[in-house]
């Protein structure tokens, strides 16, 4: 799956000659934590909501309030704003954008086309593509099963499961344990009927099931 | 080592490395990581890079404030000390300093003072004579100004260097070819016809620091010692490579330097998160061997890189042509076990050939260098007496 598809479009956006109350207000009127920061049609940088806390007055400081208020008045987004951005295109999958986020412990990555900004990704659109992908978003049983790593396995649990009337909305796969190279974990979602004798077959059939949420 | 074949006679080399570079924390969020510093020296020791006969790893010291004052303005040294300490309120942004780029952290002072001595050490080591090259990785600064933290870079280490070499009265020709423009040191130097600045990075349209056009030529005495050569986004190998040939030897020539300072930033890889270029690590190395051959007086800093995979390879690779020795493809085990615990799980030294292509992508990024190239030479090369 590709950025593009799961993008927000026309992302909301702020000029570099805002001010920092302008940035607060638009962060909290759109429940967002990241405005790309325009100078006409070209984005040249962006701001956070952790870009913002670190401006506002903290206690230690020995200004007077005043004073703190004149300098955030004058202060524009332009200064505050991070220019070094890192951005994906539309034709970034959403592996590399999630290992982006997690490298460098960042919220969201603008979208560009050439040098036009096209969308914003965020943490929230990749973990909505996981719930997705994981089936959790429709009403569902689910039922783990540990397998041995090898052709086959897989295709033959489908295979019960089928046999039983079920109807699979999703398989994913992981490693059992970091220590186990052999054997894996199987998380399906489906429909059936009715899963006690599913189950029976099953762990007839030799799998270990690890839990089922029916 | 048996499998390093020589190239050619074996040069004088230095290579500056303390641990003191590995203890500067940007915050989380910052994708400037010191681990990239640490990896690269490991790697370069897991080849066996730092004991060859005619190479050495000195200690940098951090530089005096004498010489900080060779570029930056007293009362911005002051900030950047009362910064670290967490002095600093009221002067933060007038320099710069307290943004997403540029964060206040502990030890920004102690780290850029740092990194600039072993830049400043470079330099002397290979003014001498005592060396035909020095290394240092963690230099590279380049988009720092006067008084004025920027795009990561608090003292701009290049540009210190080669005020301390002109004050001694050398030519200097700096060359950098990070994906950003190196827009501090081509500002430091850009009335003067002493220095000669080239920088090869992603067009400003697209990338930080928004500049870095054909047009910025220098002004006064300096014009046409500005050299600057954009390229767009899906500029891969063959093209920069192409646009490097055709720019940097005849200017280099012509202008006949006494040293060579490069940036040599690899955040031009294919997967550096911060720029759009797509060079290879193999493509990186033919750049630094272009550089290689055109003087044998030679200051490397490092500069940009944002994939912790990617950097130790590059400058590894580089130290490596610096000393006249191919390496191995294969990465050496000690090094992998090293980087697996940080997750990067490289094996091998070069990536996978990029094929060239005939994309749409390709066609407009080759198409954009070529007229940039014709622009830059009917400009510049006939202040030169080259001809265009
Ligand atoms: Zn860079």
């Amino acid at each position: 799956m590709l950025v593009g598809k799961r993008m927000k479009r026309n992302p909301v956006t702020i000029d570099k000659d805002s001010g920092i109350n302008e940035a607060l207000r638009l962060l909290q009127e759109h429940r967002i934590r990241h405005l790309p920061v325009m100078d006409g049609e070209k984005m040249v940088g962006i701001v956070t909501d952790r870009d913002i806390r670190r401006v506002l007055p903290s206690p230690a400081t020995s200004l007077e309030i005043h004073e703190l208020n004149y300098l955030l008045d004058k202060l524009r987004i332009g200064e505050v704003m991070t220019k070094k951005v890192i951005t994906v295109v539309p034709e970034t999958t959403l592996e590399e954008a999630a290992k982006l986020l997690l490298d460098h412990k960042i919220g969201g990555l603008p979208v560009m086309d050439g040098e036009e900004l096209v969308g914003i990704i965020t943490e929230t659109d990749i973990l909505e593509v996981f719930l997705e992908v994981m089936g959790v978003r429709a009403p569902s049983s689910r039922i783990e099963l540990i397998v041995e790593d090898k052709p086959g396995a897989l295709e033959e649990a489908c295979r019960i499961i089928k046999g039983y009337q079920g109807n699979i909305l999703s398989v994913v796969t992981a490693r059992a344990t970091l220590l186990d190279e052999e054997k894996k974990v199987l998380v399906i979602r489906l429909e059936a009927p009715d899963f006690e004798p599913l189950i029976k077959a099953l762990e007839g059939a030799d799998y270990k099931v690890l839990s089922a949420l029916v | 080592m048996d499998n390093h074949q020589s190239t050619t006679a074996k040069p004088k080399t230095a290579f500056l490395y303390t641990p003191d570079f590995e203890g500067f924390d940007y915050g989380p969020g910052h994708p400037l990581k010191s681990l990239r510093l640490r990896l690269t020296h490991d790697l370069i020791r897991a080849y066996g890079l730092l004991n060859l006969p005619d190479a050495r790893e000195l200690r940098p010291q951090p530089a005096s404030e004498e010489e900080l004052e060779l570029f930056h303005s007293p009362e911005y040294l002051q900030a950047l000390k009362n910064a670290e300490k967490g002095h600093a309120y009221h002067d933060y942004f007038v320099f710069g300093l307290g943004t997403g780029d540029n964060p206040i952290f502990q030890g920004m002072y102690t780290w850029s003072v740092l990194s600039a001595g072993a830049s400043l050490q470079a330099a002397r080591l290979v003014e001498s004579g005592e060396v035909d090259c020095a290394f240092n990785i963690a230099g590279g600064l380049h988009h720092a100004g006067p008084a004025q933290a920027s795009g990561f870079c608090y003292v701009n280490d290049p540009a210190l260097t080669i005020r301390y070499l002109i004050s001694k009265g050398y030519r200097v020709a700096y060359v950098d070819i990070d994906a950003h423009h190196g827009d501090g040191v081509q500002a430091a130097f850009y009335d003067t016809d002493q220095v000669l600045t080239v920088s090869f990075h992603e067009t400003g349209e697209t990338l930080f620091p928004g500049t870095g056009f054909v047009e910025e030529l220098g002004k006064g005495k300096g014009e046409g010692y500005s050299v600057n050569v954009p390229l767009y986004p899906g500029s891969d190998d063959e093209i920069f490579l192409w646009a490097f040939q055709e720019v940097a030897p005849p200017l280099i020539r012509a202008f006949q330097p006494d040293i060579l300072v490069t940036q040599l930033g690899v955040d031009t890889h294919r997967t550096d998160p911060l720029s759009h270029l797509e060079l290879t690590i193999q493509g990186f190395g033919r750049l630094v061997e272009a550089l290689r051959a055109l003087s044998s007086k030679w200051v490397a800093l490092g500069g940009g890189g944002y994939n912790l995979a990617n950097v130790p390879r590059a400058w590894a690779l580089a130290w490596g042509i610096m000393n006249g020795l191919n390496l191995p493809d294969q990465l050496p085990p000690d090094y992998m076990a090293i980087s697996l615990r940080w997750g990067v799980a490289e094996d091998r030294l070069f990536d996978d050939p990029f094929p060239s292509t005939t994309s749409p992508i390709k066609k407009r990024a080759l198409a954009y260098a070529r007229e940039q190239v014709a622009k830059l030479r009917k400009m510049v090369f006939p202040r030169h007496g080259i001809r265009p």
